[in-house]
């Protein structure tokens, strides 16, 4: 028996109503393992590469991994993986909250979305019941209502869904699940809004196995003990939660400030984790399955914001609803972070998008006029808040932010491209590339576009936490280009890892815990025996066969495995890394090596085929 | 004479009561004499958070930056100080 | 008084550990839909576990129409031969803390196990034994 997985999967059509239950194949479990690698797969093998990522064509996967619904640490992952509207090249996103269970317990570790529903609708899983379901009264709803409006309808139910920005297709609408939890970056939230579909709701009764359970009790112990004892894990995490970062990168210069024309922040401290337990916690709480516990719930108690709760704000969202924005008021971030939720925005883009705006009309690029009548220079709360809704229903420059930023700098034209921060279409993150250089080749090559988790190698680079199996110990210098090609790739590895398994990554993003640690855990829930280097050569086999997908199938070349004009050209102001840019050509070059892919950042045949990539092979060159 | 700005992240605020701290310094002095100043204004406790158990070393995971450069990679504990310079002591930090 | 394990609301962070634990060291497998301790969770800041109070007058046992829970060591426990899963103890609960299992064939509560590994495994000492 394999344990860990539900073994069925879900293949609907929206365009036809017919629902398929299919199950679930050895070679893809063993191969590819769940999540990312599943998603990999199915586009590879699914998708027209030259479908329109809005056109009924995508393909929308939700799945999980075999370590959700489990007792592993953090096992309750759920992903989604699509053709990204805002990039046009491979699409993924990683959530939390309860859903993603909540689908196991239902007896399905993935469901294909196809198609496009003539009507709105949602999809409606009981056990063995599967229903598409007119969605009238939710469609134009945001995402809270949505939930309640479902949870009323069925009792204990979960719901993953999108807000009216998913709805209206802006580029970076994300899915939402359980109220607070996002995932899809790139889009995901348009094209699941593309299918005319609003909402999924499961409630699940039935069992999952573990392959074999005294040696899963001995991994759990170990895993368990380690991120008890780890002090991110044990410490950091569970008080600051993820906004425990604030002060530290802004200590080292890369805490990207209004529009990443620094890396120092005046007044971080004022949006730091430190002061966010002070003011607007109001207490701690965890995702399915998971002991770490660094979800925030807020609310601000008084003022012009008082009355606003939601979980988070996290520390991406701080950074790019504050300092990027130049604003230091944490009030109004949890203000942005709750209407951002409630809307179905993805936060980081979104962000990136006003501050864009900001420092446009600070440049005299564009006028109050041209800005919905906001005069949006860096610091205005209230201009930011009121343009986040104009980008969710399309309203003006709204309309045109809603594009993204690689696209909205297209239509305003003006020199403006200098000042979109994004790879690859999609925006960047709140990692100063310029103070932690690893950075800057982690968001160039990733499978995603501008991506800071695979890795978030900065854990390494400026926090120092090490990994003896992975061979990353001392002191790293972060401003030099030096070594760097190494630690991403092998950081790479152990994200992409958690990506595919169910857990989260914060098990692994500050090296708690090891390779040899998911292993066993593996190896001890599915019954499959995997070693550590099962674990590094799966995770190369999915990385490489998400880059395969965006070369071979998608375009992309070295050429796009690139980095914002500021970071190349312009030299950090201040800071640590005062008078630097980004060295990324040397480190690019010192990747591809590594990575076994050719100059143009195409993986080579002899790589491809070592990876069991057979199928992939067979297109190299046509 | 110097003045240097000293950071205080995370619980050493809740056990120094600031978060930011002038400190006038004589001329030549090191990390080691500006920790032992602060370890005497702080009291015990925060010696042991920020050093280990030997008193030799940092504690597990703490850094000590010297505008934004941890002093690993300068010269650690005997990294001199000069005027104007901001000193971060961070306890170990985490997210994404 | 009787021993129970008992919930801190205030210390619960909505993680459902202690059913996962409950039902993998009781049936083998993970399903909260079998496990003896539920938490209600997801809305606003709402993490609220139910289990049993192990009520010194239980309205379930009084309910009860063919005497099936019957206290054991100071410890309410359910006779599944005698049950016959009509689950008007689910109705009276006070605390919600009596279920019906899977099938609806008998009712099931938390019956003081050995190793208590929902208390175990919380990772947030959100539930304690008290005696």
């Amino acid at each position: 028996m394999i344990g860990g997985y539900a073994g069925k999967y879900l293949d609907v059509d929206l365009s036809t109503g017919k629902v398929d239950v299919r199950l679930l194949d050895k070679e893809m479990v063993e191969k590819y393992v769940g999540g990312g690698g599943f998603i990999a797969k199915i586009l590879w093998d699914q998708l027209p590469p030259n479908a329109d990522p809005l056109g009924w064509e995508n393909i929308l996967i939700i799945t999980t991994g075999p370590m959700t619904a489990t007792l592993a640490p953090t096992g309750g992952s759920w992903y989604v993986g699509f053709k990204s509207p805002a990039t046009g090249i491979y699409g993924e996103g990683r959530g939390g909250g309860y859903f993603g269970p909540e689908l196991k317990f239902a007896g399905y570790d993935t469901v294909i979305l196809r198609g496009r529903s003539p009507e709105p609708v949602y999809l409606y899983i009981e056990d063995d019941k599967v229903e598409i379901l007119p969605a009238d009264e939710l469609w134009g709803k945001d995402f809270f209502k949505t939930v309640d409006m479902l949870e009323e309808k069925y009792k204990g139910v979960r719901v993953l869904g999108i807000g009216p920005a998913g709805e209206n297709l802006v580029k970076f609408a994300c899915l939402m699940s359980d109220r607070y939890r996002a995932a899809g970056r790139g889009g995901a939230g348009a094209v699941m809004g593309s299918k005319n579909l609003k909402a999924i709701a499961v409630r699940g009764s039935k069992d999952i196995n573990v392959a074999d359970k005294e040696g899963f009790i001995k991994a759990l112990k170990d895993a368990n003990k380690t991120i008890f004892e780890h002090p991110a894990t044990a410490k950091l995490l569970p008080d600051y939660g993820t906004s425990s970062l604030v002060n530290g990168m802004s200590a080292f210069g890369a805490f990207p400030t209004r529009n990443h024309r620094s890396g120092v922040f005046e007044s971080a401290e004022k949006i730091s984790g430190e002061t966010m337990a002070e003011t607007i916690l109001v207490k701690t709480r965890g995702c399915y399955s998971c002991n770490i516990k660094c979800t925030r719930y807020t609310m601000v108690r008084e003022g012009e914001y008082a009355g606003v709760e939601s979980e988070g704000p996290e520390y991406e969202t701080i950074n790019a609803f504050g300092a990027r924005c130049g604003i230091d008021n944490l009030e109004a971030i949890a203000m942005a972070n709750m209407n951002a939720n409630r809307l179905g925005l993805e936060t980081i883009s979104t962000g990136t998008l006003i501050a864009f705006a900001m420092e446009l009309y600070e440049e005299g690029l564009l006028s109050k006029d041209e800005c919905n009548g906001l005069e949006l220079n860096f610091g205005n709360h209230q201009a930011m808040n009121r343009l986040l809704e104009d980008i969710a229903y399309r309203r003006g420059l709204g309309d045109i932010l809603a594009e993204g930023v690689k696209e909205a700098a297209v239509k305003i034209g003006r020199g403006s491209e200098k000042y979109a921060m994004h790879v690859k279409g999609l925006e960047l993150t709140a990692t100063e590339p310029r103070a932690a250089q690893d950075s800057g080749l982690g968001h160039a090559v990733a499978s995603r576009g501008g991506d800071h988790l695979r890795p978030w190698s900065p854990a390494y680079t400026l926090f120092s936490f090490g990994s003896e199996e992975l061979g990353l110990g001392g002191t790293p210098d972060p401003i030099v280009p030096d070594d760097k090609a190494r630690v991403v790739a092998l950081m790479q590895r152990v994200s992409t890892f958690t990506d595919m398994n169910g857990m989260c990554k914060f098990t692994v993003l500050c090296n708690t815990l090891a390779p040899s640690q998911l292993a066993h855990l593996y190896t001890t829930i599915t019954g499959i025996s995997f070693t550590a280097e099962d674990v590094m050569q799966s995770a190369a086999r999915v990385w490489n066969l998400q880059r395969a997908l965006n070369t071979i199938k998608f375009g992309i070349t070295s050429a796009d495995d690139t980095l914002p004009h500021r970071f190349l050209n312009e030299t950090a102001p201040d800071g640590p890394a005062k008078g630097k840019v980004v060295e990324l050509d040397k480190m690019k070059k010192e990747y591809y090596s590594l990575e076994g892919w050719d100059d143009n950042g195409v993986p080579r045949r002899e790589r491809i085929l070592e990876l069991g990539l057979d199928f992939v092979a067979e297109e190299l060159g046509k | 004479m110097i003045t240097v700005t000293v950071r205080l992240m995370g619980n050493l605020i809740k056990i120094s009561g600031t978060s930011s701290i002038q400190m006038r310094m004589e001329d030549g002095v090191v990390i080691k004499d500006l920790l032992e100043e602060i370890f005497r204004l702080y009291g015990e406790e925060m010696r042991h958070q920020v050093m280990d158990s030997s008193g030799k070393e940092l504690a597990p995971y703490y850094k000590i930056l010297v505008n934004g450069r941890n002093f690993n990679l300068l010269l650690g504990f005997d990294t001199p100080l000069q005027e104007g310079q901001v000193i971060h002591i961070m306890p170990p930090i985490a997210g994404g | 008084m009787a021993k129970k394990v008992v919930a801190n609301k205030e210390k619960c962070v909505g993680c459902h550990i202690c059913e996962l634990a409950c039902s993998f060291f009781l049936d083998g497998v993970f399903n909260p839909k079998r496990a003896r301790i539920r938490v209600e969770s997801g809305y606003n800041a709402l993490d609220l576990p139910h289990v049993c109070f192990q009520c010194e007058n239980a309205p379930c046992a009084e309910t009860c129409p063919v005497e099936a829970i019957v206290l054991d060591n100071g410890v309410w426990k359910v006779d599944k031969n005698k049950c016959t899963g009509c689950g008007e103890c689910v109705d009276v609960c006070p605390y919600s803390a009596i279920f019906l299992n899977l099938t609806g064939e008998f009712a099931v509560k938390c019956e003081l196990c050995e190793g208590i590994p929902c208390k175990e495994y919380c990772p947030n000492e959100a539930l304690f034994l008290e005696q």
